[in-house]
């Protein structure tokens, strides 16, 4: 196990580390009983692949997020091959959601017959609401500053929104190689003091971000499940979020668009900052939804793939 | 009968605190007050307090032959009044001898001459206060922060009564004449401009230390025959930051013994003298015109502005900072006024440069920061505290009437 502890786990030699953690891991079967093989995302496919090549038991893939989620339709490396090679080698697919389901069938052309989507539940979360220090509403987003997260799109809303609702601010909580063009960007539409950069932030300050935010805004170009959303919906902000998002079909209390509607987004956080009864009815639905989603219900549905199988 | 001219810049920045979104409208002191005492203390004991022991030596060993001229900023008076008083007493013993002279610059180092000329003014008038306060002199020479300067910027200051002005010996601009005599502006002939050497104020100020050089090890006695054999001069300017002896230059590189011999080799030659800025103002002729109608300065190899005004996170700062200006000034507020100043010092905008290639270490060198972009995003969140300060302000005002 030693290759696991030494340098970055995602580190330049992160291939040479699956690869022994999939003959470990086969080694490992070879001396247990088991009657499923269950895995989570590409790093322990190639795992999964050994043990049911070895084993003859049903493979059980569970996918929280693909290469085509991290890198666009266009990335087609060796984390793709894995995840091709392994979601059409498995009797089972479980993605975290109907949109993921429709990438492994359609990206990856895996057969739907096989693909289960099993949304994820809300931990609970200890909510609190705080007062904010500046008369401004304030908009969050939080989450890797990468492509796929769509922040980019975030800046062009932010934009348009503050355009309209001067009385706004917004914050972009987290880091990713995205950072410093946004910033220099949001200078150049000449709106940094009020869209604010935070870098990456600790759980405590996520919470205090969330129990001062007015509305939550994922606006991701392609997002598995999007559990950040949850959260927010715990903490009574309205969101409004991209169609291309997993959690968009089971939030039905939440403002949606595609994630390249910028003017929708934009029109949708104005009508959340500006009109209460909206607002209200908003928090009011996703209260609802979040009582349906829980893990005991994801771990039933997991359960009934588990039957099919075996 | 030519003049050796050393002017030394004295300037410490009040550096921010890494202000986070976190603390806007709960914290509204943007200076980090333990990192400035902590550079000050370091730069007193490594520069202000030797070189000054070390010139206070110099002139009296020449029996006031040797003379000198600095430019302090307002913002590092205040640093020594609040921190170091033994520095601020030692420049007063300087002054005391008369062989001592005190230009004129902005109060806050900073760069409103580009965006608002009244608070340009302002901050002058500041200045002169101060100066007078403590050396008793009233500035008739005049340096614009890091040596921004153009035709436009030397009228005004002729027409506000100073006698001369600093500036870069741009190449570009001399197209070959010598930077060692007396210009003035095409736009207005009364004004004096001293223009820097700057081949040989960067010989001591940057390569003295610099083993790759190829005039490494720099001496005394090869400084002063560079000097001698400048040709036909009537003053030679050497300006440079003060912090060169001690703090860019340290100690151990020799840099304090050279300029304690090299007063006497410079007057070794019976023809040569020292004087201050507003000596050689006066003692010459200006003899050509120096036309700067684009905006120079001392700073990057560039001799512009693009250290300070050259990305969007430079001019949305500087643009928002000096918008304000009228919302700040109307609040009557004292305390809000002296906030919104503070975020003037020039220095702020250097440290969110992202020039690389060799300015980029320089740049870097200065910085308290890890990167141009964290310095930006300190400096427009407190941006954004004193705008919702002033805000509050203007509503409290607007309920009033």
């Amino acid at each position: 196990m030693n290759v696991f502890k030494v340098g970055d786990l995602y580190g330049d030699d992160v291939i040479n580390k699956v690869i022994e953690y999939a003959k470990f891991c086969a080694r490992l079967a070879m001396t247990k009983d088991f009657d499923i093989i269950h895995c989570h995302d590409w790093m322990t496919f190639l795992a999964g692949i050994e043990i049911k090549a070895l084993s003859g038991k049903p493979l059980v893939l569970h996918v929280h997020s693909l290469d085509y989620d991290r890198g666009g339709p266009d990335s087609r490396g060796w984390v793709y091959d894995i995840e091709r090679w392994g979601m059409h080698y498995a009797d089972a697919i479980i993605p975290v959601s109907r949109y993921t389901g429709s990438i492994a069938k359609n990206h990856y052309d895996v057969d739907e017959r096989k693909i289960y989507p099993v949304h994820n539940g809300a931990d609970p979360v200890h909510v609190f609401h705080d007062t904010k220090d500046f008369p401004e509403k304030l908009v969050l987003f939080l989450g890797r500053v990468t492509g796929q997260k769509g922040p980019e799109y975030f800046l062009d809303i932010a934009s348009k929104v503050i355009e309209h609702a001067p009385n706004s601010r917004f914050v972009m909580a987290g880091t990713g190689d995205k950072l410093r063009g946004l910033i220099e960007s949001g200078a150049y539409r000449q709106i940094g003091n009020k869209f604010h950069f935070t870098g990456f932030l600790n759980k405590e300050k996520v919470h205090k971000l969330l129990s001062i935010a007015d509305v939550y805004v994922m606006p991701s170009v392609s997002e598995p499940f999007g559990l950040s959303a949850l959260e927010a919906a715990q903490f009574g902000i309205p969101c409004v979020i991209s169609k291309q998002s997993g959690v968009s079909e089971v939030l039905y209390g939440a403002l949606k668009a595609d994630f390249w509607d910028v003017d929708k987004m934009a029109g949708h956080i104005i009508s959340l900052l500006q009109n209460d009864s909206l607002r209200e009815s908003v928090i009011k639905d996703a209260f609802r939804d979040l009582e349906n989603l829980t893990w005991d219900k994801a771990a039933e549905k997991v359960a009934d793939v588990y039957k099919r199988v075996l | 009968m030519p003049a050796v001219c050393f002017y030394f810049q004295v300037h410490q920045p009040y550096r921010l605190k890494q202000y986070s979104f976190f603390n806007i409208g709960n914290d509204h002191n943007y200076l980090d007050e333990r990192l400035n005492k902590e550079i000050l203390n370091k730069v007193a004991d490594k520069c202000y307090l030797p070189a000054n022991k070390l010139m206070l030596e110099l002139i009296k060993k020449f029996n006031k032959q040797f003379r000198i001229s600095y430019s302090i900023s307002g913002i590092a008076l205040e640093q020594f009044e609040k921190y170091r008083p033994d520095v601020l007493e030692s420049f007063i013993d300087l002054a005391r001898t008369g062989c001592v002279e005190f230009l004129g610059e902005t109060y806050h180092h900073s760069l409103s001459y580009l965006y608002s000329k009244d608070e340009f003014v302002r901050q002058i008038e500041l200045h002169e206060k101060k100066i007078k306060h403590y050396f008793n002199q009233e500035p008739v020479v005049f340096r614009n922060t890091e040596l921004i300067y153009n035709n436009d910027l030397a009228d005004f200051i002729q027409k506000m009564g100073y006698k001369a002005i600093l500036c870069e010996g741009v190449d570009s601009l001399l197209q070959g004449r010598t930077p060692n005599q007396i210009y003035t502006a095409p736009n207005n002939k009364k004004i004096k401009c001293l223009l820097k050497n700057y081949r040989l104020s960067d010989d001591i100020a940057f390569r003295f230390s610099n083993s790759d050089w190829p005039e490494y090890p720099l001496t005394a006695q090869k400084f002063a025959s560079w000097l001698h054999n400048a040709g036909n001069a009537d003053t030679i300017n050497l300006f440079m930051d003060y912090e060169t002896f001690g703090e860019h230059q340290w100690k151990e590189t020799g840099i304090f013994e050279f300029m304690a011999h090299l007063p006497e080799e410079i007057l070794k030659n019976k023809d040569f003298s020292f004087k201050t800025v507003g000596e050689v103002a006066d003692d010459y002729q200006s003899k050509d015109v120096y036309d700067a109608h684009a905006t120079t300065s001392w700073a990057d190899s560039e001799r512009d502005l693009s250290a300070w005004l050259s990305n969007s996170m430079q001019s949305e700062s500087l643009s928002k900072l000096y918008a304000m200006e009228e919302d700040v000034k109307n609040s009557g507020d004292k305390d809000l006024i002296e906030r919104w100043a503070r975020l003037q010092s020039s220095d702020l905008f250097y440290y969110m440069c992202t020039k690389y290639w060799s300015d980029g270490v320089v740049h870097k060198y200065f910085s308290p920061y890890n990167s141009p972009y964290d310095s930006y995003i300190y400096f427009i969140n407190a941006l954004a505290d004193l705008e919702v300060e002033v805000n509050k302000h203007s509503l409290a005002t607007a309920r009033v009437f």
